[in-house]
């Protein structure tokens, strides 16, 4: 279990989180929905150790094994698709298992062909793909993604729905994503909490 | 001493034609006074450098409606005015003359010479006291291409030395960097002119005078040594012959006055910022070796002076010893 | 519509160009009509004819450039240590900062006569080199590694990058446009204040010297000889630094 306990955390004058408070479980797919600007994608990160907090404790996280695909993808734009997805991987893996690993990732998102195509020669939602594909094959302990669909259109949307659905199902993974979309929210969760407000609250839980 | 003879016939030829011509102008002149021998027909732009030359100049300075002087730190300064035309008459280093004949096409004429030797070899130290101790040494220097160069070259072959294997030479771009690097750095060997020489003994009394070069070369070749020298434009001789001739008569007066007053001269040397302190101005001018010898008396000196040097590098003189035209032989 | 491109001149063309200009310099000389000043197309080229024979031109032109080579290595290696240094420490950034201004904003040429107080002036050249051209690879070093984006960092934080693969698949292609430019900039510059450095302090074999003593023997000639000499040993320097540059380039590297 993931508990987030009385965080506060200020920006400028105001609280944005005020004694929050939240639990996620894990190997499930959680989703976090409100209004954009209100805070979720600071929560998302402050779970994932990128920014820091006044008080409070996050607990059931080993922040030195999470993967993250951001709003910007953050591809290296020098590096082919192949090469973006192995430089996660170097640092645990030999060579032959960066091989394995890349391969299967590309297989299962449907990325085979664009293995050695540049970033730049891909479409956005190919290219969100790639940034999920690095977040999979590092194997992190919680996968957080940071509106993950965003500007893709419904076709597009429906088949990395349907290709996460199935990676997420297999692996039995801790997943936390921020999404506006309930639409897809649903599809995907098996908790969506409701978020909004400044400080930002729990309005409501759906699941 | 005292002006030759030559200066003094023209000079009554001169007042001769400026009464008749006076005469003839009477309406508008209230007659001959004898200052008319004096007037030039527009002034005249002469480039000198911020030593000998300049002091043996000083009295000319008081005319400044009669001669635009300036000073210049190092030769080439004054050779490029003559290339451009800008000065009429000019005080250069007696090679670069013959060497401003060879490249001008004749477009210049020798007037004189205006120094004599007046170089030293000058040391913040205690090691040398002949040409023969600067084996191995650095030495530095100023007025690349000019007679000191050659000067010192002939010398070190003298004593038994190659100037480019024996001691190292590097060529500062004027006197003043020469001066002060040897006043500020200890154990610094340098070769400089007068009045350079007593200025910096009298400011920094570690440094000394080491060798005296043209006494060197006077012992050595048997003849003076004609360091500097004045240029005129050719095209300003033909033009202007009554002006050359006045300043010819002035020039020679200033430098009598700055060889038998040098307390007065130095006031002047001062006052025209050559030298900043008189008093020290006053100990140099005797060193200057300051004269002037016409053209036609020193033309076997020079012609002897440029063969020594041409022998040992052509380009000393730009090639070829100059020929008869290039001394001035005064008006008929 | 198609877009104008500027391809470079094809190999005939530039024989052209040259040709005109040659004889634009013809022209000049004979309205000039002063050999001191301008001397002629033939006579200059002769006068370099005469040199690429003598022994002492390679001597010369070897000492020269050894000298810009030294330059060179002082001034980049200097320059991307310091940088680098400047990235990773914050007090060295502040005293570099410093430091660089001054540099920056010295009146180069008159530091000279000091140098030669301190410095054999076979050295002094190198050293005014190095004046001119550290600050210049330190500042684009600098500005190269400081324009690498904060996100690019972030996420090889989370992915747990190990250092050696962030150097080498981060920082290296992106800042590597940056260090080259540096690298083509400091060449071109130190041939110009090497020379210009030997002419003011005269070691006694290099170009500049040289080019002093033809000044001062009016010898424009020689003068002339010696520039066009300099230019095209300084032309084919940084073609050649350029094209082992290029070579250098791994992929396409922005």
């Amino acid at each position: 279990m993931i508990e987030v306990s009385h965080i506060y955390k200020r920006f400028n004058k105001d609280y944005l989180f005020e004694d929050f408070s939240l639990i996620f479980k894990e190997n499930q797919v959680t989703s976090l929905i409100g209004p954009s600007g209100c805070g979720k994608t600071t929560l998302l990160r402050m779970m994932a150790g990128l920014e820091s907090y006044e008080s409070g404790s996050i607990s059931g996280i080993d922040q030195s094994k999470v993967s993250f695909v951001f709003q910007e993808d953050r591809l290296l734009p020098w590096l082919s698709v192949y090469q973006n997805i192995a430089l996660v991987l170097k640092a645990k893996c030999t060579p032959a298992e960066v091989g394995e690993k890349v391969s299967a990732v590309l297989a299962l998102l449907d990325l085979s062909a664009a293995s050695d195509m540049m970033p730049f020669e891909l479409s956005g939602g190919m290219q969100r793909r790639v940034a999920i594909g690095r977040a999979l094959a590092y194997d992190g302990s919680v996968i957080f993604l940071d509106e993950p669909f965003k500007g893709m259109d419904d076709k597009l949307k429906g088949e990395v729905l349907e290709e996460l659905a199935t990676a997420w199902n297999k692996t039995g993974k801790t997943v936390i994503l921020v999404t506006h979309d309930l639409v897809d929210a649903r599809r995907l969760s098996d908790t969506i909490y409701e978020l909004g407000g400044r400080p930002l609250a729990q309005i409501g839980v759906l699941d | 001493m005292g002006e030759p003879s030559s200066i003094g016939a023209m000079k009554k030829k001169i007042c001769a034609i400026m009464l008749m011509l006076s005469l003839s102008l009477s309406p508008l002149l209230t007659g001959c006074t004898p200052d008319n021998q004096d007037q030039l027909s527009s002034p005249i732009s002469i480039g000198a450098l911020n030593g000998p030359t300049g002091i043996g100049m000083v009295q000319l300075m008081e005319s400044p409606e009669k001669y635009a002087i300036t000073t210049y730190q190092s030769p080439d300064e004054v050779v490029g005015k003559i290339i451009t035309g800008e000065v009429d008459i000019a005080a250069v280093p007696s090679n670069l003359a013959a060497v401003l004949y060879n490249k001008m096409d004749g477009g210049v004429v020798l007037l004189g010479v205006n120094t004599l030797g007046t170089l030293f070899i000058v040391e913040n130290g205690q090691s040398i006291s002949s040409p023969s101790d600067l084996s191995g040494k650095t030495l530095i220097a100023s007025g690349k291409g000019g007679s000191p160069e050659f000067i010192l070259n002939q010398l070190l072959l003298t004593a038994g030395l190659d100037p480019q294997k024996d001691l190292t030479i590097t060529w500062l771009l004027n006197h003043s960097d020469v001066a002060s690097t040897l006043m500020a750095k200890e154990g610094t060997i340098a070769m400089l002119p007068q009045p350079f020489t007593t200025i910096v003994t009298e400011k920094n009394p570690k440094v000394r005078v080491a060798v005296d070069l043209n006494a060197a070369w006077e012992k050595s070749l048997k003849m003076t040594l004609p360091m500097g020298v004045l240029i005129a434009q050719k095209s300003f001789i033909e033009e202007r012959p009554e002006d050359i001739a006045v300043f010819l008569a002035d020039y020679a007066a200033s430098v009598d006055f700055v060889r038998s007053d040098p307390k007065s001269a130095s006031a002047l040397v001062a006052k025209y910022g050559i030298i900043a302190d008189a008093a020290i101005a006053e100990k140099a001018i005797p060193g200057c070796n300051i004269v002037f010898i016409p053209a036609k008396d020193s033309k076997s000196d020079l012609i002897n002076f440029y063969g020594i040097i041409s022998a040992m590098d052509p380009k000393s003189v730009g090639g070829t010893i100059p020929d008869e035209a290039f001394y001035y032989s005064g008006t008929e | 519509m198609k877009p104008f491109i500027t391809a470079e001149p094809s190999k005939t063309k530039s024989a052209l160009i040259l040709i005109f200009w040659l004889l634009i310099w013809q022209i000049v000389y004979l309205a000039v009509a002063k050999d001191v000043i301008i001397p002629s197309p033939a006579n200059t080229f002769s006068a370099l004819g005469q040199l690429l024979l003598t022994q002492a031109f390679y001597r010369d032109v070897a000492a020269t450039m050894s000298r810009v080579l030294a330059g060179i290595v002082i001034s980049f290696g200097a320059g991307l240590l310091t940088a680098i240094g400047a990235y990773l420490i914050f007090l060295v950034r502040d005293i570099m900062g410093f430091m660089i201004n001054i540099l920056k904003s010295t009146p180069v040429m008159a530091v000279i006569i000091f140098a030669l107080l301190w410095l054999p002036s076979g050295n002094v050249p190198i050293f005014v080199c190095f004046l001119m051209c550290y600050p210049i690879v330190y500042t684009n070093v600098l500005a190269g590694l400081d324009s690498l984006s904060r996100d690019y960092i972030e996420m090889s934080r989370i992915y747990r990058i190990r250092r050696r693969d962030l150097i080498e698949s981060i920082y290296l292609p992106f800042v590597a446009p940056h260090i080259k430019s540096a690298l083509s900039l400091t060449t071109g510059l130190s041939w110009k204040t090497v020379v210009a450095a030997e002419v003011l302090s005269s070691p006694a074999f290099s170009m500049g010297y040289n080019l002093l003593n033809a000044k001062v023997y009016l010898d424009t000639e020689s003068l002339f000889a010696w520039i066009i000499a300099i230019v095209a040993l300084s032309m084919a320097f940084e073609k050649i630094v350029n094209l082992l540059l290029g070579i250098r380039r791994g992929g396409p590297a922005k």
